[in-house]
């Protein structure tokens, strides 16, 4: 027999869901912004990073970035901020060799190419939830950060399903939760184990090493999260009067 | 893993991480992503747009590689996902095909590649003025956006002009960033021989063609007459993709024997059985001096004629003290210089095997066939006279075929079989239309020639033919192409880029003149461009349309210069007063295509109103051959030719029948073996140059391979080096396509004996030393390449090792220097250079590196 949960209480998984992948898009889609790193140091963020209780590797990374931030004051100091931010567009853009490129192609498509056929699926992923990259063309859409803000959308398109009062809500859960099983499982776990793995190695700050350790365990566990959503029996609970 | 059920229970009785995450997310939620996704503007919620049919669209391959072929893709739903080659109709030796090669093939990575430079960069530690300028090269680097980059370009070119003049700044090769420097008071310029070698500044004198300006060879039918095919320094295997093996082959099909003299038994010596004859780089002279030794010697009018004594006597000055040129001394003669008459020294073969290592029973056998045979084709690459004091080989070339009467005539011709007109001469039949921009004087005259240019920039004062010394004082760069790489003297290129004030470089990837600049701009490829048209071969014209939007943030390099005119304080419409999409229409406008009188032209193309409104562009309609967009749909217009068409083409035709009435742009109006004005033109130079071909030892030529050339007792740089053009890439571009690199390792050529005596194995780590500087390269044994001789591919980007003492890369150029010879001849292939086993770390396949090896840490 199936287990049945009101969807009142499921909607604490999708703000979970939300705060993590806010990190996690806002760190990989471009170089952090010190208006970002303020809110993100002085509200001590990382502490709150959700299923840290779940997952070694989830605490292993925020130690780090624990680590990293207590020696470095890159809200203070304009060189640790530059340290940060050169890692980033070291490690993500170049100009010269990208040690870590952040396209799914390149782990996945032939020869390493950019704007492909992986781009063009994901392209077409994005396009059924009426979703498209700002600045079309400039950046393949099977870029980690991009990615990682689509599940964000898909999660924030889950929290308005939630809305009791919308009849159609359940059902379009259910479409959403089976797309982003679909989307972690066949476009992000497919790069992320060697991406993680290589900014592990290359990052030159810890704070980037602790972020792709997260980044890998946490979609790890999203992915289990959301199997174990379709496969419990969701209603929505009358108020009783 | 997770007890989901259990966790919702914890979520529901303790509200602290819910508070925490949503109070966290909403302050954050103000802060702005420059990046993202964004909800489109007519949502197709939930539904998936069905799937286009794919189109195959004409690509640009615009390569300069010396071929031109037709590459195609099928372009789905604005992604490339396959390539293919010329398909437009069947394959014939009539009607051949222009099918690409290994290079056009791999282009998809070359565009997608992950190494494309996406946004406008600047150098870390770059402030005005040049900040930590010893760091080009090596800095890190941020990225900026496009209208700080400008803004950087457009207030140092302010500042720099300001202060020390326009002519601080040097704008290499030509293009965009000359146009727009031309319009704010000037730029420095550069002129250089490049590929040419000696036929650049010697043909205007002696009367032979450089490659371009007169198809030097005859029509590949005509090709097909000849007996005997001699392919002097010439392998059109790797040098000349598209047509030209098979036109050679079809000479072969129709009866021809081939000889190759070459350093190298090149691919081309092999595909035709060719007679094989090795000569040392830089010694051609002496073998032609003693072909002609033994023509002369051998030369009997009735029962043995070698010498066609009546094109020498009718088109040629200088041969014998009989047709001296008025004013020059008769015992001047070339017939006398070869004889040793006067300096009592024969150019013999004993004397010319010491020097070019041919043994004279070969050269005299050589010489018997040339002579000897009815119909020769005396054909030569570039790469004998890319040399250091060049211009006697090139002469002497030409005289050779003067003297065997192999020039004007069927299955006759003497010159440079190279780039468009390899194997096919002839004006172009279909020709490409301009597109109608404005031209613009640079108010600045100074040229600089390339040879030397960063010798004379170090040194304040550089050599103006003609007016001697000029003051010169540098402090800018401006790049647009790929122009550091190939030029003679790297190692003091890199310290003159450092010494700058300002680098800037347009770039699509990151080659070593974007590597060294402080800012780097993103420039579009053809792919991402509105569509242009690419001729090669005269029988028929490319047209590419845009196959992608531009990439990232690539621009044109005319946006570029738009933009910098704006910022300073320039109409960019006086430069550039039509789009770009007009340009191409206008080239289209203007194709015409040789009638079937194979005299006049006619308009290619049927341009009608419709077309003119649907490609939003000014123009009235016309009639032509075919219509616009059949042309554009199939990508290319091929003249079909047969062997007696109108269209054949034999070089000097008109002049050997009749020199009188159809005379050269020569002094005297004849091929010159004597030229007064060589020899003049050559006292405002570099060298002064005889009036006719002596032979005179090259700078770094074999002879200081020696130490005392008496007692042959080698010196410290033992070995010739050679620097052919190599498959892996067109000159330095597409050096960082995986593909290339996989199939074509950039290993040095050594030769096995050679190795054997330094025990150098097979992939051993070599180093390589000059004078000027160090290079690794893996070593690859072959018995093809003559002993003494070491061949180091053209090309690969520069990549120092952490000293910066070595090169890692094989780059050519950090083993040559920056100085001219001659007439201000770049002497790619006289280099003498030590060969030794690399004791340090093994070099890594070039392919399993990763694209641009640079240590950041």
């Amino acid at each position: 027999m199936k287990t049945t949960v009101p969807i009142q209480e499921i909607v604490n998984i999708f703000y979970a869901r939300q705060y993590a992948y806010d990190i996690l898009r806002r760190f990989f889609v471009e170089e952090p912004s010190k208006e970002y790193l303020q809110q993100f140091i002085q509200k001590n963020m990382i502490d709150l990073f959700p299923y840290q209780e779940d997952s070694e590797g989830i605490q292993d990374g925020i130690r780090d970035i624990k680590a990293y931030l207590s020696t470095h004051d890159v809200i203070n100091s304009e060189e640790h901020y530059q340290e940060l931010h050169w890692d980033y567009t070291r490690m993500f853009i170049g100009p010269f060799e990208v040690p870590t490129p952040p396209w799914e192609s390149s782990y996945v498509g032939k020869n390493g190419l950019l704007f492909q056929e992986t781009t063009m699926e994901v392209r077409k992923i994005y396009n059924k939830y009426g979703i498209v990259v700002r600045d079309f063309n400039m950046e393949p859409d099977d870029h980690i950060g991009f990615e990682l803000d689509f599940m964000y959308h898909m999660n924030e398109l889950c929290l308005k399903a939630t809305d009791p009062m919308k009849e159609w809500g359940l059902p379009e859960l259910q479409l959403l939760l089976i797309e982003q099983k679909q989307f972690v499982d066949s476009h992000l776990l497919v790069f992320v184990p060697k991406f993680s793995e290589g900014v592990i190695n290359e990052a030159n700050t810890k704070l980037y090493a602790g972020l792709a350790k997260i980044l890998y365990q946490f979609l790890l566990i999203d992915l289990e999260v959301l199997k174990e959503l379709l496969e419990i029996d969701i209603f929505i609970e009358e108020a009783t009067s | 893993m997770i007890d989901l059920i259990g966790k919702i229970k914890d979520l529901k009785m303790s509200r602290r991480s819910f508070i925490g995450w949503t109070t966290a997310v909403a302050a954050t939620a103000t802060i702005p992503m420059g990046r993202g996704l964004i909800a489109k503007a007519e949502p197709t919620f939930g539904t998936e747009v069905a799937g286009e049919e794919g189109v195959w669209k004409t690509a640009a391959c615009w390569h300069n590689c010396g071929g031109r072929c037709l590459n195609k893709v099928l372009v789905k739903e604005g992604v490339v996902i396959r390539q293919k080659t010329d398909d437009t109709h069947e394959d014939s030796a009539e009607f051949p095909q222009q099918r690409g090669c290994l290079r056009g093939r791999s282009q998809s990575q070359q565009i997608f590649g992950a190494d494309r430079l996406k946004y406008p960069m600047k150098r870390k530690n770059w402030e005005p003025g040049g900040g930590k300028k010893e760091l080009r090269g090596k800095d890190e680097w941020v990225r900026i956006s496009w209208d700080e980059a400008l803004d950087y370009v457009a207030d140092e070119t302010k500042r720099i002009a300001k202060k020390y003049g326009n002519q601080s700044i040097w704008a290499s090769g030509s293009g965009e960033h000359v146009k727009m420097l031309s319009s704010i008071g000037g730029c420095v310029t550069d002129w250089r021989t490049s590929s040419y070698g000696g036929w650049l500044k010697t043909s205007l004198h002696i009367g032979s063609s450089e490659g371009y300006s007169v198809p030097p060879v005859n029509d590949r039918f005509d090709l097909r007459n000849s007996q005997l095919i001699v392919l002097w320094g010439a392998n059109p295997a790797w040098s000349s993709p598209g047509m030209p093996m098979n036109n050679y082959l079809e000479a072969k099909k129709a009866g021809a024997k081939f000889i190759v003299i070459d350093p190298k038994y090149t691919d081309t010596a092999n595909t035709y059985d060719a007679q094989w004859i090795p000569v040392r780089p830089g010694t051609d002279d002496a073998l032609i001096l003693a072909v002609m030794h033994v023509l002369i010697e051998e030369d009997d009018s009735v029962t043995n004629p070698l010498i066609d004594w009546d094109v020498l006597h009718r088109c040629t000055v200088g041969f014998d003290a009989d047709h001296m040129p008025s004013g020059a001394n008769p015992k001047d003669n070339l017939k006398d210089y070869v004889l040793g008459t006067y300096d009592g020294l024969p150019k013999d073969p004993e004397w010319a095997s010491e020097i070019c290592g041919v043994d004279p029973a070969t050269i005299r056998q050589l010489a018997r066939q040339i002579g000897g045979t009815e119909r020769v084709s005396l054909l030569t690459g570039w790469a004998p006279a890319r040399i250091n004091n060049a211009e006697g080989v090139v002469q002497a070339f030409m005289t050779l075929g003067y003297m065997t009467g192999n020039i004007g005539r069927k299955g006759r011709m003497t010159g440079l079989s190279v780039h468009s007109f390899a194997a096919n001469g002839g004006p172009g039949l279909v020709v490409g239309g301009g597109a109608g921009l404005p031209t613009i004087a640079n108010p600045i005259t100074d040229s600089i020639n390339t040879a030397e240019i960063y010798n004379a920039i170090n040194e304040g004062k550089f050599m103006s033919p003609g007016e001697g010394e000029k003051p010169l004082n540098i402090k800018m760069i401006y790049h647009e192409f790929q122009s550091m790489n190939g030029q003679l003297g790297l190692t003091k290129g890199i310290e003159v880029h450092r010494n700058m004030e300002f680098v800037v470089a347009n770039a699509y990837v990151l080659t070593t003149h974007a590597k060294y600049a402080d800012i780097v701009l993103p420039i579009t490829t053809q792919w991402e461009r509105e569509g242009g048209l690419l001729d090669g071969n005269r029988e028929m014209l490319i047209v590419h349309t845009k196959i992608v939007e531009p990439l990232y943030e690539a621009k044109s390099d005319q946006w570029v210069a738009q933009e910098l005119l704006k910022k300073l304080g320039k109409d960019p419409s006086e430069l550039y007063p039509i789009s770009e999409k007009q340009q191409f229409f206008n080239k289209l406008v203007g194709t015409t295509v040789i009638t079937e009188n194979g005299v006049d032209y006619e308009p290619l193309l049927t341009i009608t109103s419709k077309d003119i409104s649907e490609w939003a562009v000014q123009g009235t309609p016309q009639t032509g051959r075919i219509t616009l967009n059949e042309y554009i749909n199939t990508g290319i217009y091929q003249v079909k030719r047969s062997k007696d068409d109108k269209f054949g083409y034999i070089a000097y035709e008109n002049f050997i029948k009749d020199p009188q009435a159809n005379p050269l742009t020569t002094e005297t109006g004849k091929f010159e073996i004597y030229s007064k004005s060589l020899h003049e033109a050559s006292k405002g130079a570099w060298t002064e140059i005889a009036p006719i071909p002596k032979y005179m030892p090259k700078v770094h030529g074999y002879e200081e391979t020696y130490t005392n050339w008496e007692k042959k007792e080698k010196g410290k740089y033992p070995f010739q080096l050679l620097n052919p053009h190599y498959l892996r890439r067109s000159h330095s571009t597409l050096d960082n396509v995986p593909y290339l690199r996989e199939a074509w390792s950039n290993a040095v050529y050594l030769n096995t004996d050679d190795a054997k005596k330094l025990k150098i194995d097979a992939n051993d780590t070599v180093l390589i030393t000059s004078e000027y500087g160090k290079t690794l390269r893996p070593a690859l044994l072959t018995q093809t390449l003559m002993p003494g001789v070491i061949s180091l591919p053209h090309g690969p980007w520069v990549s120092m090792d952490d000293e910066e003492k070595v090169d890692t890369a094989g780059a050519e150029n950090i083993l040559t220097g920056s100085f001219a010879t001659g007439l201000g001849t770049e002497g790619y292939n006289t280099q003498v250079v030590k060969v030794e086993k690399w004791t340090g770390e093994q070099l890594v396949e070039d392919y399993k590196q990763p694209q641009r090896v640079i240590n950041y840490k």
